[in-house]
């Protein structure tokens, strides 16, 4: 294991702070904030950032909160506050079961809903949660505020829409009242990426369904959704066939890659049992709530 | 590994074939890419691609292994290391163009890497994912290119020393009746180029041997260098 290369620092006080630091230095400023995707990249010397933006104190970038029919979570929440969150646990039990198998407690801890989501690795867990329930981010530069669909915030492995100059800010959920919703991961070792992760949210009313979110990662789905399961599900009755069908759709929006994890065939069979599982689950809950 | 990349440009097939052996025109294309040196078939250069935090220079060097006028393929052999020591990649690129109509041209890229430290441990979908990124933005920087409209060109300086000037060729402008002549090893000489372009390189008379592809290959390569984000906390 080596050692990372000589780095700058520089603590930021606030996110006008932040967003002067890296104007000021530019395209070698790199934000770290949990710093459990950066730092081990660095220790490799794969990323080599001249000076390391820390916005561990952004105050405003902390908590999570409900606004209007909204919830909120900020860009410093820690992966351990998203588990443990009651807030979150009484509108998507999805959170907490995603939380559960994300790393380890120590990488809880300290890693950050916005650190995740900006490192944007295409098996990231969270990635696959705030596609499922179609979420948004906002992102703050020196123009201003912007808010992106969470599927649109990624143009590929590693890459998202936020600029050389810019935070991701904030993370909002719409509420939905009678939502149930849950996540299924499969992964060589606990807290390892996954072969492959489901989430799903539904509202079933009168017996059908009235909408649905369905999350992939690790399987190359474009931007870890699936859109046509969602569609077909919609007005059907949430019963085994139906779900079976819908599992089947997603599983072909996936387009997995053989890796160390596993041969494509078994990641696609993955996505369409856990696609599924979180149905079935999402569903009952939904009419059971 | 294998990675297979194809765009169109829209360009007959003689004039994309020609303008993709112009590495003056193209190079600039190429996202991140810089040509050191020229010489014969062989050439050198840099590309600097960047993915999320990891940002990476690859020192590269290429030689044309094969250019076949008769079936618009060639075949890049390239080698390039990461500049701070983390790793090597070396690409195998076959480059065929196709007439999809008069008007426009299929380029398929195949690309055979090998790869080692740090990007070994690498998986095949990003680095599928990441190589096709570049590649389209690539075509589409020579999709402008050859959709502009041409320069008239200038006296054939190039091709002097091939002895024989292809045709002045605006764009759609094919080299009737005088086919470049074919020079297997050696690439066949470029159209004739903008006047300043030559002045640039300082090879006024000489044809210019620089190539795209080959950039294309190194690229491929830093892309695969790139994309070694793998190893995981713990």
């Amino acid at each position: 294991m080596q050692t990372p290369a000589p780095v700058g620092y520089a603590r930021a006080g606030s996110v006008a702070d932040a967003l002067a630091l890296l104007a000021q230095h530019g395209e070698d400023a790199r934000v770290i904030a949990g710093g459990h995707s950066l730092i081990p990249m660095m220790r490799l010397r794969l990323a080599r950032p001249e000076v390391l933006v820390d916005i561990n104190d952004l105050a405003e970038l902390k908590g999570i909160r409900i606004e209007g029919d909204e919830i909120v979570i900020g860009a410093m929440v820690r992966h351990a506050e998203v588990l443990a969150s009651p807030v979150l646990a009484e509108h998507y039990a999805i959170f907490a079961e995603a939380e559960r198998v994300i790393a380890d407690p120590i990488v809880r801890n300290r890693g950050t809903v916005g650190g995740s989501m900006c490192q944007a690795d295409p098996s990231e867990d969270l990635s696959a949660v705030g596609a499922a329930l179609k979420g948004r981010v906002e992102v703050t530069g020196p123009g201003g505020t912007r808010s992106l669909a969470i599927r649109e915030f990624h143009d590929g492995p590693y890459e998202t829409k936020v600029g050389p100059g810019e935070i991701l800010t904030t993370v909002r959920f719409p509420i939905r009242p009678g939502a149930g919703s849950a996540y299924e991961k499969v992964e060589r070792r606990v807290g390892d990426w996954p072969v492959c992760s489901a989430g799903a949210y539904v509202v079933v009313r009168d017996g059908v369904v009235a909408e649905a979110g369905i999350g992939l990662t690790a399987v190359g789905a474009p931007h870890f959704c699936a859109p046509d399961a969602e569609e077909f599900l919609l007005g059907k009755a949430p019963d085994a066939d139906t779900l079976e069908q819908a599992a089947r759709l997603a599983a072909a929006a996936a387009r997995p890659s053989a890796d160390q994890r596993g041969p494509a065939d078994y990641k696609s069979h993955l996505a369409y049992e856990l696609t599924r599982r979180a149905l079935t689950r999402a569903a009952a809950s939904s009419q059971g709530a | 590994m294998e990675l297979s990349n194809s765009f169109t440009v829209e360009s007959d097939l003689a004039t994309a074939w020609a303008t993709l052996l112009d590495v003056e025109r193209v190079a600039p294309c190429m996202p991140g890419a810089s040509l050191d040196s020229v010489e014969g078939t062989h050439f050198t250069g840099k590309v600097k691609v960047k993915l999320g935090p990891v940002s990476m220079t690859y020192a590269g060097e290429a030689d044309f292994q094969q250019v076949d006028e008769a079936t618009r393929t060639v075949v890049i052999e390239g080698v390039g290391k990461e500049s701070r020591g983390s790793g090597t990649a070396k690409a195998h690129v076959t480059t065929s163009l196709v007439a999809e109509s008069d008007t426009r041209t299929r380029v398929e890229v195949l690309t055979d890497l090998t790869i080692t430290g740090k990007a070994a441990q690498f998986g095949r979908g990003v680095m599928q994912d990441v190589a096709g990124r570049i590649v389209d933005q690539f075509a589409a920087n020579l999709n402008a290119l050859l959709s502009a409209p041409a320069e008239p060109a200038p006296a054939d300086a190039a091709g002097a020393d091939a002895g024989g000037a292809g045709d002045a060729g605006g764009m759609g402008d094919v080299a009737n009746g005088q086919a470049p002549p074919p020079a297997p090893p050696r690439p066949a000489p470029v159209l004739p180029q903008a006047a300043d372009s030559i002045d640039l390189l300082g090879t006024a008379g000489a044809p210019v041997l620089k190539r795209v592809l080959p950039v294309v290959a190194v690229v491929a390569v830093v892309v695969v260098g790139v994309v070694i984000w793998a190893k995981r906390r713990g």
